[in-house]
C-alpha cells in the first residue's frame, strides 16, 4: 500500500526533505511550520540545503558526541573485560597473572619457603575450597596466611578468580586484607593458585565461641569474649556487610557468613573473610536480589543459610536422587 | 526452579551469627533438633527471659562494673536485632545499615551506663 498523504506540519523538524515517494507530490505533503527543513521538490518552497550549513557547531557537536561515546565505550569495555575475567572459570591460566596490580608479586618459591614447604605444622585451617598456611615472607618479614586453593575440587578455580577480583576492588577495615596472589604452576608443573592475606593472629570467631578443649596443653589460654568484645565484633561484621551491600560500586552478597569466616586480629577487631562464594548483584539499590540458577542453593552453610536456600538444597538432593534412580 | 541470591540471605546469616554470639550455641546444636531453632529459642525468651538463654560467660560482666540492668538491656537489644535479622521471611528482616546504627546505639548506652557507675 502506498502512502497517499503526509502531514508533518508544525513539528519543528529539521534536515533535508526527500524527493521520492509521497514527497514527489506537493499537495500530498504538508511541511509548514518546520522552519529548519530544506530541500525537497520545488513546489514545497523550502530553502535549498547547503550540505555545509552550520558546519562549525554541528561538526563540533558531532566531534564532542563521538569523543564522549568513545570514552564511555572504553569504560564499558574495560568493565566488560573485568567482568569477563571474573567469569573466566574454565580457562586455565598457567602464566603468573591476576591480582598483581596494587600488590607485591610473589613467586611459588616465596610461598613454599614461607610455609615451610606447606608443612602440616604451618596448617592453620582447611575448608572445602582449600587449605590455609601461616608463614613469614622472607622478602619483607611479614607474617602472612597463605590460602592454597584445592584445584581438584570443582569450582575452585572460579572461587580463586572471584575472591581475587573482589578483594582487588575492596578496601574496608573489617574485611580481610589481601597482600598478594599467585596463579601459576608448582615445581611438579601442576596448576597452583594461592592468595596471601595478612595473618589474623587471633584466629576465627568460631575458635573463640567454641574452643576445643585438649588435654595436651598444660595451661590452656583462656579464650573468652566478654559482652563488650562481642558487641564490638557484632558491629565490625555488620559494618563489613553494610559496605558490601550498600557502599561498593557493585552490590556484593557474601553468601557464606559464619563464625569461621570472621577473623580476629591482635586487637580482636573482626575482619570478614572467605569470599569464594560471593555474588555480584547487578542492581545498585539496597536489598535487591538476582535470580540465579537453582544450583546457587547449594552454596552456603547449613544453619547459617536462609531458609529458602536450604529448601532448594533439599530439592536439589531429591532431584539428583530421582535422576540416579 | 530458581532461587534468589540476595542481601537478605546475608542478613539472615548475620542474625544467626549474632544469636550464636549471644547464646554461645550453634544453630546446629543438638538441642534445636526438635525443630525449635536458635531464632525461636531466643524469640520466645524475649522480652524478659533473655538472661536465661544468654551465654553464662556474658553474665560475668557484673564483676566488671556493669549492673545487671545494663547487661539485661544490652542483651535484650542484641537479641532483638538477632531475631529481626533471622526472620523466616526476607522482607521482615532488618536492613544491615539499620543493624549497624542500632548496635552502635546499644554499645554507646552500655558503655555510658557502665562508666557512669561508681567504682
Amino acid at each position: 500500500m502506498l502512502l497517499k498523504s503526509l502531514d508533518l506540519s508544525f513539528n519543528d523538524l529539521e534536515g533535508e526533505v526527500p524527493v521520492h515517494g509521497v514527497f514527489q507530490n506537493a499537495s500530498a505533503v504538508s511541511v509548514s511550520g518546520n522552519k529548519n527543513l530544506c530541500g525537497g521538490i520545488l513546489e514545497l518552497n523550502l530553502s535549498t540545503c547547503t550540505s555545509k550549513s552550520k558546519p562549525k557547531s554541528s561538526t563540533k557537536l558531532i566531534l564532542g558526541v563521538t569523543i564522549s561515546f568513545g570514552f564511555i565505550g572504553l569504560i564499558l569495555m574495560t568493565s566488560f573485560l573485568f567482568l569477563c575475567r571474573l567469569k573466566e572459570t574454565k580457562n586455565e591460566l598457567t602464566s603468573n597473572l591476576s591480582c598483581e596490580a596494587p600488590f607485591r608479586r610473589v613467586a611459588y618459591e616465596d610461598l613454599r619457603q614461607a610455609s615451610n614447604g606447606f608443612s602440616f605444622d604451618n596448617l592453620i585451617g582447611s575448608g572445602s575450597s582449600g587449605s590455609v598456611y601461616k608463614g613469614v615472607l622472607a622478602l619483607n618479614g611479614v607474617v602472612v596466611a597463605v590460602k592454597v586453593f584445592n584445584l581438584r575440587r570443582k569450582g575452585a578455580a572460579k572461587s580463586f578468580m572471584t575472591e581475587c577480583a573482589t578483594l582487588l576492588s575492596m578496601r574496608h577495615r573489617n574485611l580481610v586484607k589481601v597482600l598478594s596472589a599467585f596463579a601459576g604452576v608448582d615445581f611438579q608443573g601442576n596448576d597452583f593458585k594461592a592468595i596471601v592475606y595478612e595473618l589474623m593472629i587471633n584466629g576465627s570467631l568460631e575458635e573463640w565461641l567454641h574452643p576445643i578443649h585438649t588435654s595436651d596443653h598444660e595451661v590452656p589460654e583462656p579464650r573468652t569474649l566478654n559482652l563488650i568484645k562481642r558487641l564490638n565484633i557484632a558491629v565490625d561484621v555488620a559494618s563489613a556487610l553494610d559496605y558490601l551491600h550498600n557502599d561498593c560500586e557493585m552490590q556484593i552478597v557474601h553468601c557464606d557468613l559464619k563464625p569461621s569466616n570472621v577473623l580476629l586480629d591482635g586487637d580482636l577487631t573482626a575482619h570478614v573473610g572467605d569470599f569464594g562464594l560471593l555474588k555480584f548483584l547487578s542492581e545498585p539499590s539496597s536489598q535487591s536480589s538476582l535470580s540465579q540458577k537453582s544450583s546457587v542453593g547449594l552454596k552456603g552453610t547449613i544453619g547459617y543459610a536462609a531458609p529458602g536456600t536450604i529448601k532448594i538444597w533439599k530439592d536439589i538432593h531429591s532431584i539428583i536422587y530421582n535422576l540416579i534412580n | 526452579m530458581g532461587s534468589k541470591v540476595s542481601t537478605y540471605g546475608d542478613v539472615y546469616s548475620y542474625g544467626t551469627l549474632l544469636l550464636e554470639m549471644l547464646t554461645g550455641k550453634r544453630p546446629t546444636d543438638s538441642m534445636f533438633e526438635d525443630g525449635i531453632g536458635l531464632h525461636n529459642y531466643v524469640k520466645m525468651a524475649l522480652p524478659d527471659r533473655v538472661l536465661q538463654v544468654a551465654d553464662p560467660t556474658l553474665l560475668r560482666e557484673v564483676d566488671q562494673g556493669a549492673s545487671s540492668d545494663q547487661i539485661l538491656q544490652c542483651l535484650t537489644s542484641i537479641s532483638e536485632v538477632g531475631v529481626f535479622c533471622s526472620e523466616r521471611f526476607p522482607r521482615e528482616r532488618m536492613d544491615i545499615s539499620n543493624v549497624v546504627a542500632e548496635l552502635n546505639r546499644t554499645k554507646a548506652n552500655f558503655l555510658h551506663g557502665r562508666h557512669g557507675l561508681p567504682a
